[in-house]
């Protein structure tokens, strides 16, 4: 083959590497994967990670009190708001897959929700039910799938938060009466709009500025007036250029400041008593793998070649840990073998919550992005947007913390340990300095979640 | 094909494979940072010595078998190796490789662009997944130095490398 012949090949080569398409990407991998398997020639090689930490079952157990912490910290605190309800505890399952302003939750199968039911967090309204899952037959359920996203299985629902443009929840502030619904667009073009926005004010608020939710059957539907009495948050006047309008401060930062909520419900309807039960460490829902190497052989990556792929049950975007640590996450399967892309890995982002000292509950900081790591691969560091809310919580002083995963990801578990960072104290963009205890040293043998079998999730 | 060159391609693939295990499990921590790129020190001392028209071969043999270490996309993999046989093929027939120096300063350029190139093509992929390359930055001074290391590899042994047993059927040309 002549060289002109070959410039013209890998132009062709280079363009479609720089723009994917999917059908050549995954003739390509299919191409690739038989040689894939010779990674295995590199397992004697394999340094022998540090040793596991011996108090892996105490940390465990912390994780386990924290996030029932987490739950017991979302569930309504003022007796008046649980008059004559009942409530549907509901974790927030995904919130990447979903459009803006719309999370998908999972509660308990044996309970009763439908469509327009209100969802709150602690003593905040969060938005109502806007679609629930309903067991289809496989047929219907085959079908749906191929028309777009998959349907939503029985135990999950759909959740419009109150920041959608299409939401509208009725509010009172003294004797004020107003509507409430979607974000007041950001004074700054750049900024991220975070106000709730006014839509309709009767009269001008006097000096009672807080919101609580005030909703009517007849305009709202019939489930709307269990959220009557909830908080929405603050009413604020803002100068939007010569004009003074008013918008509410909300008291939850809903782009990623929760995961677990209640959905208010008659009491007849929610089953007795028992939170969701999760526990990330379940042995069934892990699946033990073997990586290539305990590295990888671009410097500045993170990544580990998996000597696994779907014939072993793994799916796209499922966590990979080791003991009671994130690792990553596995973002290319093929049918032997997968890619993992891990924390230190440039552009990674994941939910991440905060255990806090003194803080019972944990802080929800919502994204952070990987910016790489240092050359120890001791320390990740992250591109975090404090929110005003975190702000608030931190008090004003800088706080080392615990960073663990949080719910919000389908296929990743909350709770998996991430390392010790900084929480600066002031809203805004901020560079978080992340140590790890394993300073990316993890070793071949590794764990990857498989989610929970069906048994598990039916009641 | 003379089964003997069946062999010395099989032999090549073990030697790739070998290189790239190699480098995966001894570049870790600080170390990776500055450990060379010991299959493609490899490949391009074979490349010195081998007919052009099997070198497109080589290239692709060496994305193949990097592909089971490395976790960036096999096409970006394959144009990267091949961009690299292309790269040093075109260099040897202006410049004279076999001089130590000379090999050394291609390999430092070659290697630096082929890592360059894995890592503008994840990045590219990354902008297409997310809609933003956000995380992202040039890592240049990390590949520089893996450039500058790799170089001084080649400079060293390169003809060791070349020489390295059941090649001999793929070398056609002396250093």
């Amino acid at each position: 083959m002549g060289r002109n012949t070959v410039v013209v090949i890998w132009l062709a080569l280079a363009a479609l590497a720089l723009r994917p398409i999917e059908n050549v990407d995954r003739a390509a991998q299919l191409a690739f994967e038989p040689v894939r398997l010779l990674g295995r020639i590199a397992l004697p090689f394999a340094a022998a990670a540090d040793a596991q930490a011996a108090n892996e079952g105490e940390a465990r157990g912390r994780v386990r009190e924290l996030l029932l912490a987490e739950q017991e910290d979302a569930r309504p605190a003022d007796p008046a708001l649980l008059e004559r309800r009942g409530l549907v505890h509901a974790q927030l399952y995904d919130r990447a897959g979903e459009p803006a302003d719309f999370v998908l939750v999972r509660f308990p199968i044996e309970a009763s929700i439908e469509p327009g039911m209100p969802v709150v967090c602690g003593d905040v309204y969060v938005g109502s039910v806007s679609e629930v899952g309903r067991a289809l037959p496989r047929t219907a359920q085959a079908r749906a799938a191929l028309r777009g996203p998959p349907p939503l299985a029985p135990g999950e629902a759909r959740v419009r938060l109150v920041t959608s443009e299409a939401a509208r929840v009725g509010a009172r502030c003294g004797a004020l009466e107003l509507v409430a619904g979607g974000l007041m667009r950001a004074e700054r073009s750049r900024a991220r709009p975070r106000l709730l926005a006014v839509r309709a004010l009767q009269g001008e608020p006097g000096s009672e500025r807080e919101l609580r939710v005030h909703e009517e059957a007849a305009a709202g539907g019939p489930w709307s007036v269990l959220a009557q009495g909830y908080r929405l948050g603050t009413l604020v006047e803002q100068q939007v250029g010569t004009r003074s309008i008013w918008a509410i401060e909300p008291l939850l930062d809903y782009r990623g400041g929760f995961a677990q909520v209640f959905v208010l419900c008659p009491p007849e309807r929610a089953p007795a008593g028992a939170l969701l039960a999760q526990d990330p460490f379940d042995p069934r829902c892990w699946q033990r793998v073997r990586t290539a190497l305990d590295g990888e052989l671009s410097p500045w990556r993170e990544t580990r070649r998996v000597l696994a792929g779907s014939r072993a049950g793994l799916v796209d975007g499922a966590a990979l840990a080791r003991g009671s640590e994130f690792v990553g996450r596995i973002t290319r399967t093929g049918y032997l073998t997968s890619d993992a892309e891990c924390l230190g890995d440039p552009g990674f982002a994941l939910p991440v919550l905060a255990s806090v000292p003194g803080q019972r509950a944990p802080l929800h900081l919502g994204s952070v992005r990987s910016l790489g790591c240092d050359a120890s691969r001791n320390l990740v560091f992250l591109a975090w947007e404090e929110s005003a809310e975190v702000a608030r919580a931190l008090g004003g002083v800088a706080r080392t913390a615990q960073l663990y995963t949080s719910s919000g990801e389908r296929r990743v578990p909350p709770g998996l340990h991430l390392g010790q960072a900084e929480l600066p104290a002031g809203a805004g963009a901020h560079v978080l300095t992340l140590r790890r205890s394993s300073a990316g040293r993890w070793g071949t043998r590794l764990e990857v979640w498989i989610g929970e079998p069906p048994e598990a999730q039916s009641p | 094909m003379k089964s003997e060159r069946v062999l010395a391609w099989f032999a090549l693939a073990a030697w790739l494979l070998v290189c790239f295990a190699l480098q995966g499990a001894l570049a870790r921590g600080t170390g990776a940072l500055w450990f060379p790129e010991l299959g493609l020190v490899f490949l391009l001392a074979l490349l010195a010595r081998m007919e052009e028209r099997e070198a497109w071969i080589a290239g692709v043999l060496a994305a193949l078998v990097r592909s089971a270490f490395a976790s960036e996309a096999p096409l970006v993999q394959l144009s990267g190796l091949l961009g690299f046989a292309l790269a040093v093929m075109t260099l040897r027939s202006s410049l004279e490789i076999s001089a130590p120096l000379l090999r050394g300063a291609i390999c430092v350029l070659c290697v630096f662009a082929c890592n360059l190139w894995l890592y503008c093509g994840t990045a590219a992929r990354a902008y297409w997944a997310r809609g933003s390359l956000a995380g992202f930055e040039p890592p240049l001074l990390a590949l520089a130095l893996v450039a500058l290391t790799s170089g001084l590899l080649a400079f060293v042994a390169g003809p060791l490398l070349a020489e390295l047993p059941g090649l001999s059927p793929l070398r056609s040309r002396r250093w």
